[in-house]
C-alpha cells in the first residue's frame, strides 16, 4: 500500500493556479498523493507547480522562479518544453501527476549531482591554480615573466585543467549512492555509469526495489484518486448513485472531463421515430429517460475516450483569452484569428465611406442594397432558430427542455438558466452544425417533466461544466456561427440600432473590437456601416455583434427617418470635435490591458 | 512631459471583491488599511477594509492610474465622497450571494448618485457561481428600473480578464472613438 512505502514526499511550493484547482491538488496531495507530495511554502520547497494557462503564470515563472533552478511541474493544455520542467497537458490525471513526480525526482537528483559536480570542479580549479600559482613561483626560470603575470590573475589556472585524480573519477557515483541512500528516492536518479562506484552492487540493488516500489506507487495511486464523484458531491445519497469512472480524472483543470455521450443505445430508437416526424414536436414526456445509473456510468466512461473535441475546447479557451487583433497579411491566422473567421465570416466590406456618407444623407444606392442581400441569411434555415424558440419556451414556461438533432443532444434548463450540450460548442464540428442548413424532419423537443429525469439531467450537468453553458453565452456563440458576419433578411441596412443592454462580454465568446461596439451601440444609436466606419474596423465585426445581441434581444431598432433638414448624427460630427482629452492616456491603458 | 494622475474607484459592499479585484490588475503591491472585523461583517471575512484600498496601474514613467478601494460599511462612508473627488469613474461591485443585492445596488447608486451623474459607473456582479438566485437579467431589470446607464457583467474578482473587462467597459464608455 502506498504507505508501506517509505518514499519522502518532494516538498512543492503551488505557485499560480486557481483556487478552484489549488484545493483540488490540496486535497490530492493530503490523500492519495501524500507520498508523493507535500505542500511546502517558497523557501523550503524543492519544487513548484504552476498552472501556465492561469493569467500572469507565464511571466511570474520566468521573472521570478526560472532563475531559481528548482525543478517544475507546469499544468497546460499543450507541452511546454522548458528546461528543468515537467510539462503535463491538461486535464490532469493522477497517473500523469505520479509520473511528473517521478520525473521531477530524476531532475531534483540531476540538479543535485549538477550542483555538486559544479562545486567540485571549481574546487579543482582553485586548486590547480594553487598548485601552478606555487610552482610558477618556485620555478620562475621555466614559466617566465608573462606567465607569471597570467598566473597572479588566476587566468591560466582556468584555461589549464589537472587530470583527475582516482578519488575525483569516483566522486559522481558516490554522490550519487549517497543521495538515494538519503532520500530513499524510488527511481534510478541519473543515468550515469556507476560501474566506478565504490559501492556499486549495493546501489544497485536499492535503485532496482525502488524501481518496483515506484511501478506499484504509480498502480495503487490512480487506484486510490478520489472518485470525480466525491470531490463534486457532498451528500451521501448522491454518491450511492454509483457515477463512477474506471479511469478516474482529477478536475484539476476549471473545466472537468465529464460529458455526455450521445451514443446511449435506449435512445436510437426514439430518435429515429422522431426523424421521421415532419415537424418539430414538443412532446408532453413521453419520450425515454436516461435514468439508470449503469447507463450513466456507461456513458462517462466512453466520454473518457474522446478527446478529439475536448481538445478543440480546450484550444478555444485559450484563443479567448488571446488578444484580438487583425490578421497581417503574409503570415499565418493564428488559432484565435481562425476562430474569428468562424465566428465573425471573412466577407470583405462592402460599403465605402462615400456609401455611407450617401447613406447618412438619405440615398441608398442599389449597388449596395445589392451587396446586402447577397451576403444576407434565413434564420429560419438553421438549427439556431429552433434553439431560441425552445430557450423562449423554457423560460416563458419555466421548462426544462430536451432538444435531438440528428446525434446532437441539447438540454434547457430554465432553472439553472443555463445550456446544457452533449458536446462542445467550441468545435469546428459545431461551426459546422450551425453554419448548414438544417432539416426540421431530424429534430424532436420534448418537455422533460419527470421529476426523476429532471434531477438526473441535472446531476449530469453538476458534473458536465465544460459543455454546459449559460443561455447568454451559448445564444451568443451559436448565432453568430450561424451568421457568421452575415445579416439577417430582415434588418433594413439603414435602420439605427441602440443597444438597451450590455451582453455580458466576460461571460461571452471574444470577438475583436466588441467592448467597442458595445459601447458605441449603447450611447450613439447608429446604423451598423456607420458605426464600423466611425470606429474604422471591419465591417464584418459590427454585422457579427449585430447578430449576438439581436439573438439575445438585446437591441431596439429605430427606423431612419428621412426629413429635410436632417440634423447631423453623432457619427457624422468630426472626431475633433468629440472629447479627447484623455484619449492618449486611455489608448495606453488600454494597450496595457489588452484591450482590442 | 509632466506626470499625469488619474483615478479610478472601486466601491460596494462587504465582501463584494473590491480588494481583490484591485489586486488583480494593480501593478504594485496593493496598501490596505484592513482591521479585524468586529461586526456582522465578521461572519463574511475576517478581515475588513476600514480607510481604503491602494492599487496602482502604472503606464510608463510618467502615466499613473491609481485604484482606490473605498470601504463597505455605510458607517466608513465619509471616505467615499473623498475618494471619488475627481475620479474618471466608478465601478460597482456587487455581491450575488449576499440576502438582497438589488438592495445593494439601491443603495450605492444613491450614495454615489452626484458623481454617477457627471462620471462613468460600470457595475460587476461577483460570486455569480456560487449562487443563482439571480440572473444578471434581474441586475439589467433593477438598473433599469433606478434609471442607471451602466454596463453591468457577471466577474470573478479574482480574474485580471474579467476586472480589465470592467475598466475597458468604463474607458470605451467615456469615450467610444478611443482605440488601444
Amino acid at each position: 500500500m502506498l504507505d508501506t512505502i517509505k518514499t519522502k514526499p518532494i516538498k512543492i511550493e503551488i505557485l499560480d493556479i486557481s483556487p478552484k484547482n489549488k484545493a483540488v491538488l490540496e486535497f490530492f496531495f493530503n490523500n492519495s498523493g501524500k507520498s508523493l507530495f507535500k505542500k511546502s511554502n517558497q523557501d523550503n520547497a524543492d519544487a513548484f507547480i504552476i498552472d501556465y494557462d492561469f493569467p500572469g503564470a507565464k511571466e511570474n515563472w520566468q521573472k521570478n522562479y526560472a532563475a531559481q533552478k528548482k525543478p517544475c511541474i507546469i499544468f497546460s493544455f499543450k507541452k511546454v518544453d522548458l528546461p528543468n520542467t515537467v510539462s503535463v497537458i491538461k486535464p490532469i490525471k493522477a497517473k500523469a501527476l505520479a509520473d511528473a513526480g517521478a520525473e521531477l525526482r530524476k531532475m531534483m537528483a540531476l540538479n543535485d549531482v549538477k550542483a555538486e559536480q559544479s562545486r567540485e570542479t571549481v574546487s579543482k580549479q582553485e586548486q590547480s591554480a594553487t598548485e601552478k600559482k606555487r610552482q610558477l613561483h618556485a620555478e620562475p626560470a621555466i614559466a617566465g615573466n608573462d606567465n607569471a603575470i597570467e598566473a597572479d590573475t588566476g587566468l591560466l589556472a582556468i584555461e589549464e585543467e589537472a587530470p583527475l585524480t582516482e578519488t575525483e573519477k569516483t566522486s559522481f557515483p558516490q554522490i550519487n549512492a549517497k543521495l538515494v541512500q538519503d532520500e530513499n528516492v524510488s527511481f534510478n536518479p541519473v543515468d550515469l555509469d556507476t560501474s566506478g562506484a565504490e559501492n556499486p552492487g549495493n546501489t544497485a540493488a536499492k535503485t532496482g526495489d525502488e524501481e518496483t516500489s515506484i511501478e506499484s506507487l504509480l498502480d495503487e495511486l490512480s487506484a486510490d484518486m478520489p472518485d470525480v464523484e466525491e470531490l463534486f458531491n457532498d451528500t451521501p445519497e448522491e454518491n450511492e448513485t454509483g457515477l463512477t469512472s474506471s479511469n478516474p480524472v482529477i478536475p484539476v483543470v476549471n473545466n472537468p472531463v465529464l460529458t455526455l455521450d450521445t451514443s446511449a443505445p435506449s435512445k436510437d430508437k426514439s430518435d429515429k421515430s422522431a426523424s421521421t416526424t415532419p415537424h418539430i414536436m414538443l412532446e408532453e414526456n413521453d419520450g425515454e429517460m436516461i435514468s439508470s445509473d449503469d447507463e450513466i456510468e456507461a456513458l462517462l466512461q466512453s466520454i473518457q475516450q474522446r478527446t478529439d473535441e475536448k481538445e478543440q475546447q480546450l484550444e478555444s479557451i485559450e484563443q479567448k483569452a488571446a488578444n484580438a487583433k487583425p490578421v497581417k497579411p503574409g503570415r499565418e491566422p493564428t488559432k484565435a484569428e481562425k476562430r474569428w473567421a468562424l465566428l465573425c465570416g471573412e466577407i470583405d466590406d462592402i460599403a465605402d465611406s462615400n456609401d455611407i456618407k450617401n447613406m447618412q444623407s438619405g440615398s441608398v444606392n442599389s449597388l449596395l442594397r445589392t451587396k446586402v442581400r447577397n451576403i444576407s441569411y434565413n434564420t429560419k434555415n438553421h438549427m439556431f432558430s429552433y434553439f431560441l424558440l425552445a430557450i423562449k419556451q423554457a423560460k416563458r414556461h419555466l421548462q426544462v427542455i430536451e432538444m435531438r438533432y440528428l446525434n446532437r443532444t441539447m438540454v434547457i434548463d430554465h432553472a439553472l438558466n443555463c445550456v446544457y450540450c452533449d458536446r462542445t460548442i467550441y468545435s469546428d464540428s459545431f461551426a459546422k452544425f450551425c453554419s448548414e442548413p438544417s432539416n426540421q424532419a431530424d429534430l424532436t423537443m420534448r418537455i422533460i417533466k419527470d421529476e426523476d429525469e429532471i434531477r438526473q439531467y441535472r446531476k449530469i450537468i453538476g458534473l458536465a461544466q465544460d459543455t454546459t453553458y449559460s443561455m447568454e453565452s451559448f445564444i451568443w456563440t451559436a448565432s453568430l456561427l450561424t451568421s457568421r458576419g452575415r445579416l439577417p433578411q430582415q434588418l433594413e441596412i439603414t435602420d439605427k440600432i441602440k443597444l438597451k443592454h450590455w451582453p455580458d462580454l466576460p461571460r461571452l465568446e471574444q470577438i475583436p473590437h466588441a467592448v467597442r461596439i458595445a459601447a458605441v451601440f449603447y450611447k450613439h444609436p447608429g446604423n451598423l456601416l456607420e458605426v464600423a466606419n466611425w470606429l474604422h474596423i471591419p465591417q464584418r465585426y459590427v454585422f457579427a455583434f449585430y447578430n449576438g445581441v439581436l439573438a439575445l434581444d438585446m437591441i431596439e431598432v429605430q427606423k431612419a427617418e428621412i426629413s429635410k433638414t436632417p440634423e447631423p448624427s453623432f457619427f457624422e460630427i468630426e472626431e475633433s470635435t468629440e472629447k479627447t482629452k484623455n484619449r492618449g492616456l486611455f489608448s495606453r491603458l488600454l494597450t496595457k490591458l489588452g484591450a482590442s | 512631459m509632466a506626470i499625469t494622475n488619474k483615478k479610478i474607484i472601486f466601491t460596494g459592499p462587504v465582501g463584494a471583491g473590491k480588494t481583490t479585484a484591485i489586486e488583480s490588475i494593480s501593478d504594485i503591491a496593493i496598501v490596505s488599511t484592513n482591521e479585524e472585523a468586529s461586526d456582522m461583517t465578521r461572519k463574511r471575512k475576517p478581515q475588513t477594509t476600514v480607510a481604503m484600498d491602494y492599487g496602482r496601474i502604472n503606464i510608463g514613467q510618467k502615466e499613473k492610474i491609481h485604484l482606490y478601494g473605498t470601504p463597505g460599511q455605510e458607517r466608513f462612508d465619509f471616505m467615499w465622497e473623498i475618494l471619488t473627488e475627481g475620479a474618471l469613474g466608478l465601478i460597482l461591485l456587487l455581491d450575488s450571494s449576499r440576502e438582497n443585492p438589488q438592495q445593494d445596488l439601491r443603495f450605492y447608486t444613491q450614495s454615489f448618485q452626484s458623481f454617477i451623474d457627471k462620471g462613468q459607473l460600470v457595475i460587476g456582479v461577483t460570486r455569480f457561481d456560487e449562487c443563482k438566485k439571480h440572473t444578471l437579467d434581474d441586475y439589467r431589470q433593477w438598473a433599469d428600473y433606478l434609471g442607471l446607464s451602466a454596463p453591468i457583467f457577471s466577474v470573478d474578482a479574482r480574474e485580471r480578464l474579467d476586472v480589465s473587462y470592467l475598466i475597458q467597459a468604463l474607458l470605451y464608455s467615456l469615450d467610444p472613438g478611443v482605440a488601444a
